[in-house]
């Protein structure tokens, strides 16, 4: 103990806390309370009589922390003795003041880099309800009765956890919780790490005993809470689930063989189609997305700057990063290309890493354990690499693993793009990565846990404010020791190992560790990011932080968040008990498939949630104001729909088209109203705008008028085997027959047509003789009737009959003269009968359809 | 559709019961009142222009809370600036009016600086959330989405946000601006060719047919909203109802917009105060960032200061240039401070004391309120006189919000719902 020695601790200022724990000073009884062991005297040699503070560490590992230590009266009756030979300290009584029980408690000094603290050898409990001195709080055995095993949860779990289990400032709800998706989950948890830090002092038999309590009674109205909520709930058909899956995977209709399979086996069909989509490339663009709106290294995509990402590696370390540029004479028409290639090839790397680890059904915990880093032909030699076996050395897209000599590669967590984008400065010292770290892959908001700070929030008068101010502490103790797991990497992402550095890595930090456990340093001094993600990996938690990301993805909103407050309502409590008990079921097959992401992406599209369709009765409305998974498409989404729906993309006239159709960024999706849209740049806007602004819904206007004036003459113009919205019509077909007389057969035929466009456009299957079929031949008739008096009023005149210039059709894809194809005027620029516009202005209606924007 | 339609689709759908911001007043005329919320991103260092210090150095030890000289710290009227930067740098061009010598002599009279002001937090996200919204908890809306909401929320532009804290608890949809010259497409989604005049403008439907199609769309949605049974569901196509409300006031936007939209801070202000003059916007997210200089903080943040004024003083100029130096409030404002010493690298870490200043409509200028001491810990004010007294109280963001809140006319009911425990100072006015 003289290593630090009391003298260091006599001269810290006393904290305020010492003053409210004081009524217990004449007993000498010690107190736990607000987070601190209090302890009125114990004598140490050379110091006397001490009053002793310690931090109780809940967060991970149950350790006392010497905050204080001052000079006790001699009038206070002795607390325990300390033994200097093991630098321990009995305790006669220590009463948990919240539950009232009382122990005898021995602590031992553990060794420490920079701290006073302390474990527990030994506690016994002496004092408790409906129990007798002497009994000890291990061995309660599972197969105890209910009230040993509430006696049992309240010694065990009730201070962090609370009395009800519905959790407190310092330890979650385990209503629904993490590792509550199973026994045997919740028992592992149990025997692992409970109490945190301790878990010798709760063995198999008290581990299962209390993880039967926790399912059984305090758990034990979740699967009625499931089942009263989901009994609501409507779910859309087999085959609307199997459009809206493809649309939000693939961003393409489902093809006629996937609705064949569902139309046999049911939601079994329904399953093995989705597993089918995501073997296509398009789920690994859509991949992409979903974790890139979480880890946001995109903003080194060469869309942000034609090397951002190559600029970001050291040109020391990777001296042949600009492999591809000979020098600026001899530079020659590839060049541009070939480095946003490597760029991109680099900028990718995080998100190539998760693409690979899913494609080869790898457990998606190797995204952060990965010996290995993604690399393409082109990367590859910017990273100094050569010998990956690619199939195609010109393909930029293809990534391979690769391995950096020297580098202890932790998957994500040491990709340099990760590291530059959450960088660090001398001061922050990786809590920044830290913070990113617990938010990403733990589901932990470590901002959530500071609450409101009663005092100044920059203490420059306590020596070590991360570690002796509790303020501070309180949020800098989870946080500082995997801040410090990040010292081998410097503060531009390379390698750097500290032990290498002047000085080392600092002195008054927490050292390396995660959730309270210090990391061995045999093994790790050099990797220890290595070491964290393993650690990581093998948390609860981590499964909880990817079904967030998924979750998110799929329906355009995280799950919900555990009520808090009093004015929680019962609805809301069920709603999250609920949710939460159905993703704790998918994230246990997520778990148990060897966490296969397909599954968990699967299991989340056949929920009842993803599913939902409607609410049967009005009584389950106030827990359902957030079921359903429609939500607003994404530019990016919106663009490729409407690529898969018409063959073009959103650009300019399509007698234009041939211009830049093979051109990046030439969608206005993805340029002009990108950004306008929501869309992010994954650097300065980096939030999806979720609903709609005034600028949105005027947007939307103007891409369903234009849209239409471009695919409707467009189709008609094609062959008809081409045509991908007008089977049952073609321009000629008009509901008027030479007479003006309706022709019923053309109506018919009209109406059928409209009846597909709803399902092609819309997904939305109805009965040809629905009434929202009838509203659009209603419109359609409307148009063109208007349409021909117009054309009576303007008889003659060219710019009548005529299409708008802009729908014209006088130009290929290839920029082919139409008007003059060998001698034949094969162009469309007229609409004699106004039946073109009439199909436009129903194309235009359904275009800014709620159902065409939202998937 | 306008305000009637408007007005059913939230008795229709209980979104009345989430927008408590329907007094028909809303409607009644377009809005008089804007703000524009300007955000230094990353912690500005107040030390180095509004609450100067100089190069004294401290008696910790940690050496001096400035670099530029005790000496250079002068007054226009009653704000105290350095009237020169740190010698040791390259000062911004002397012309510039960004320059503190030319900024502050300029908008002195107009503006109003409040010192001390104590955010309690040292982290980004918590420092901006409080300096904008009033609290430091998640989840309470800007003070601007507050204003466009009690104002005109189905302005199309009510609350523009250029970046920042633009969290508006679905009161308002905040919009983001992109290219200037897009305005003309979207405020004719109609037109071929929207910067043509007349029918020049190329329709792809006839103005009677496009009149037919916008009725059957408004009537599908109408549809849609009273089939929905998802709540989720009603409340998308209630949202998507309210982003169309606006659609036919965009082209006032258009006319009012320079012809060529500059780039940067300039251009924000430029459209912010196009929206203000065309009535469609209320409030307006300025934001720049490279405040956070943790390294080489003299020459950073000189810079950074530089374009942040120059910034402000072009949106002065706007808005004078429009008549509407009597409605606009601006506020200019960051994450927090930064420290009164420097680190090894030459740079600034973060500091939980801040200032703000504040011009235009509402807000009486020449003034400097609260302080700090040497070592830039907040001083208190008495709440009534607003003169520094260690009796007094700590000045907080909750204390600016409220403020803010009733200068901006916020309902009851919001206030209520996005509560601020502190009591009224009479800090603006």
């Amino acid at each position: 103990m003289d290593t630090y020695g009391f003298g260091r601790i006599l001269r810290l200022v006393a904290l305020g806390l010492l003053i409210t724990v004081s009524q217990y000073a004449a007993a000498g009884k010690s107190t736990v309370e607000n987070g601190y062991l209090y302890v009125p005297r114990v004598d140490v040699e050379n110091y006397g009589a001490l009053e002793l503070v310690f931090r109780v560490v809940f967060d991970s590992e149950y350790r006392f922390l010497l905050e204080s230590a001052e000079s006790a009266s001699e009038t206070t009756e002795n607390s325990g003795v300390y033994d200097s030979s093991s630098n321990s300290i009995s305790l006669d009584e220590v009463e948990v003041v919240e539950g009232g029980r009382t122990y005898s408690v021995e602590i031992e000094q553990l060794a420490h880099e920079t701290e006073l603290l302390f474990g527990i050898v030994a506690a016994t409990e002496i004092t408790a309800p409906g129990t007798t001195p002497g009994n000890t709080q291990s061995n309660p055995g599972p197969q105890q009765p209910a009230s040993a095993s509430s006696t049992l949860f309240n010694q065990q779990c009730a201070s962090c956890h609370g009395g009800d289990g519905a959790g407190t400032a310092i330890a979650p709800s385990l209503i629904a919780c993490a590792s509550c998706s199973s026994y045997s989950t919740l028992l592992n948890t149990i025997a692992n790490t409970m109490p945190l830090g301790q878990p010798d002092a709760c063995d198999a038999d008290c581990s299962a005993a209390l993880a039967q309590y926790i399912q059984t009674t305090i758990n034990s109205s979740n699967e009625a809470v499931v089942a009263d909520t989901v009994g609501f709930i409507e779910l859309l058909g087999n085959g609307v689930t199997l459009r809206k899956a493809s649309e939000q995977l693939l961003s393409r209709l489902p093809t006629l063989d996937e609705f064949r399979l569902v139309a046999a086996d049911g939601n079994a069909g329904l399953r093995q189609a989705i597993d089918q989509m995501m073997e296509e490339e398009a789920f690994y663009r859509r991949l992409s997305e979903i974790f890139n709106d979480y880890l946001l290294t995109d903003k080194y995509h060469s869309r942000n700057g034609s090397e951002a990402a190559i600029s970001l590696l050291s040109s020391d370390d990777f001296p042949s990063r600009r492999w591809f540029d000979p020098g600026k004479d001899n530079r020659d028409d590839n060049y541009s290309t070939v480095r946003r290639q490597t760029n991109d090839g680099i900028a990718r790397e995080p998100l190539a890493l998760i693409n690979h680890v899913v494609k080869n059904d790898l457990p998606f915990t190797e995204i952060l354990t990965a010996d290995y880093m993604m690399m393409t032909p082109m990367s590859a030699r910017s990273f100094g690499v050569s010998g990956i076996p690619f199939t195609n050395p010109n393909d930029a897209n293809e990534f391979r693993p690769g391995r950096l000599e020297g580098i202890p590669h932790a998957g994500i967590l040491t990709s340099p793009m990760f590291l530059n984008r959450y960088p660090t400065t001398s001061t922050n010292r990786n809590r920044g990565r830290a913070r990113v770290v617990f938010d990403l892959f733990l589901d932990t908001d470590i901002l959530a846990i500071e609450g409101v700070r009663p005092g100044n929030a920059v203490d420059i008068t306590t020596p070590i404010p991360t570690i002796n101010n509790p303020q501070c502490s309180k949020c800098h103790s989870v946080l500082d020791p995997v801040a410090s797991v990040f010292q081998n990497w410097d503060y531009k992402g390379r390698y750097r190992p500290s032990r290498e550095k002047k000085g080392g890595w600092y002195t008054d930090m927490e050292p390396r560790g995660f959730n309270g456990q210090v990391m061995p340093l045999a093994g790790n001094v050099d990797s220890s990011v290595r070491w964290l993600a393993h650690e990581i990996a093998a948390d609860p938690k981590f499964p909880r932080a990817v079904t967030r990301i998924i979750v998110n993805g799929l329906t355009g909103k995280e799950p919900l968040q555990a009520p808090t407050g009093d004015d929680a309502t019962q609805a809301e409590m069920d709603a999250y008990t609920a949710e939460r008990s159905l993703l704790n079921d998918l994230q246990a097959s997520f778990v148990a498939d060897n966490y296969n992401l397909k599954t968990l992406v699967r299991e989340i599209m056949m929920s009842p949630y993803w599913r939902a369709a409607g609410i049967s009765d009005a009584n389950g409305l106030p827990i359902h104001q957030n079921t359903g998974s429609s939500y607003l498409l994404s530019p990016e989404q919106l663009d490729r729909k409407i690529l898969s729906l018409f063959g073009f993309d959103w650009r300019n006239s399509l007698d234009q088209y041939y211009k830049d159709h093979n051109k990046s960024w030439a969608s206005k999706l993805e340029r002009t109203f990108h950004q306008i849209y929501g869309g992010i740049d994954s650097d300065s806007v980096t939030t999806r705008l979720k609903s709609p602004n005034g600028l949105m819904g005027a947007m939307q206007l103007r891409m369903a008028n234009e849209l239409a004036c471009y695919a409707v003459p467009h189709d008609f113009w094609l062959p008809e085997d081409q045509r991908r919205l007008f089977l049952y019509v073609d321009k000629e077909v008009n509901p008027y027959d030479e007479q003006g007389n309706l022709d019923s057969a053309a109506v018919a035929r009209i109406r059928q047509n409209i009846r597909f466009l709803h399902e092609y456009i819309l997904g939305e299957p109805l009965a040809l003789e629905s009434s929202e079929v009838s509203i659009t031949l209603d419109l359609y008739m409307t148009v063109l009737n208007q349409g021909r008096q117009y054309l009576l009023n303007n008889a003659g005149e060219w710019w009548a009959v005529r299409l708008p210039s802009m729908c014209d059709r006088t130009k290929d894809f290839n920029g082919v003269d139409l008007k003059d194809v060998n001698g034949q005027d094969l162009s469309l620029q007229k609409d004699n009968q106004f039946v073109i516009r009439a199909w436009m202005a129903v194309v235009a209606y359904l275009l800014a359809d709620y159902r065409f924007l939202y998937g | 559709m306008q305000r009637r339609r408007f007005l059913k689709y939230l008795a229709g759908s209980g979104l009345g019961l989430t927008m408590p911001l329907l007094g028909t007043q809303s409607f009644a005329a377009e809005p008089q009142r804007f703000f524009v919320l300007v955000n230094a991103g990353g912690g500005w260092d107040p030390t180095y222009f509004i609450d100067p210090k100089g190069n004294r150095a401290r008696l910790d030890g940690r050496g001096p809370v400035n670099n530029y000289s005790v000496n250079a710290i002068t007054a226009a009227g009653n704000i105290r600036f350095p009237s020169s930067y740190p010698t040791d740098i390259d000062p911004p061009d002397a012309n510039s009016p960004g320059h503190f010598a030319n900024f502050f002599p300029r908008h002195a009279n107009r503006l109003l600086v409040i010192n001390g002001i104590d955010t309690q937090t040292n982290n980004h996200d918590a420092g901006s959330r409080y300096v904008w919204s009033g609290k430091i908890e998640e989840g309470y809306p800007s003070i601007g989405a507050l204003a466009a909401a009690s104002v005109a929320p189905t302005e199309p532009l009510a609350f523009i946000s250029n970046g920042g804290y633009d969290n508006t608890a679905s009161l308002v949809a905040p919009a983001r601006i992109g290219e200037g010259d897009v305005f003309q497409l979207l405020a004719h989604p109609n037109a071929g060719r929207p910067w043509e005049d007349g029918d020049d403008k190329s329709p792809y439907f006839p103005d009677p047919i496009y009149a037919e199609i916008e009725r059957a769309r408004q009537a599908r949605l109408d549809r849609l909203i009273n089939s929905a049974t998802l709540p989720l569901q009603r409340q998308q196509l209630n949202e998507l109802v309210m982003a169309r409300v606006g659609d036919n006031n965009l082209n006032r936007l258009v006319s009012r917009l320079p012809d060529d939209i500059s780039s940067g801070l300039e251009g924000q202000a430029e459209v912010a105060v196009a929206a203000f003059d065309s009535g469609i916007a209320v409030c307006a997210n300025m934001h720049m960032g490279g405040f956070d200089t943790h390294g080489n903080h003299d020459q950073n943040h000189a810079n950074r200061l530089d374009q942040l004024l120059s910034g402000i003083d072009h949106l002065w100029n706007q808005i004078e240039a429009n008549n509407l130096a009597d409605k606009v409030t601006v506020i200019v404002g960051s994450d927090f401070g930064r420290t009164p010493f420097y680190n090894d690298g030459r740079g600034k870490d973060h500091w939980n004391v801040t200032s703000l200043m504040a011009m235009g409509a509402g807000v009486r200028g020449n003034r400097v309120i609260g302080g700090t001491d040497d070592h830039v810990e907040a001083l208190k004010i008495n709440p009534t006189s607003l003169a520094v007294d260690p009796g007094g109280i700590t000045l907080t963001p909750e204390h600016i919000h409220v403020a803010l809140r009733q200068m901006a006319g916020v309902t009851p009911s919001l206030n209520s719902q996005f509560g601020i425990s502190e009591s009224f100072v009479n800090l603006f006015a």
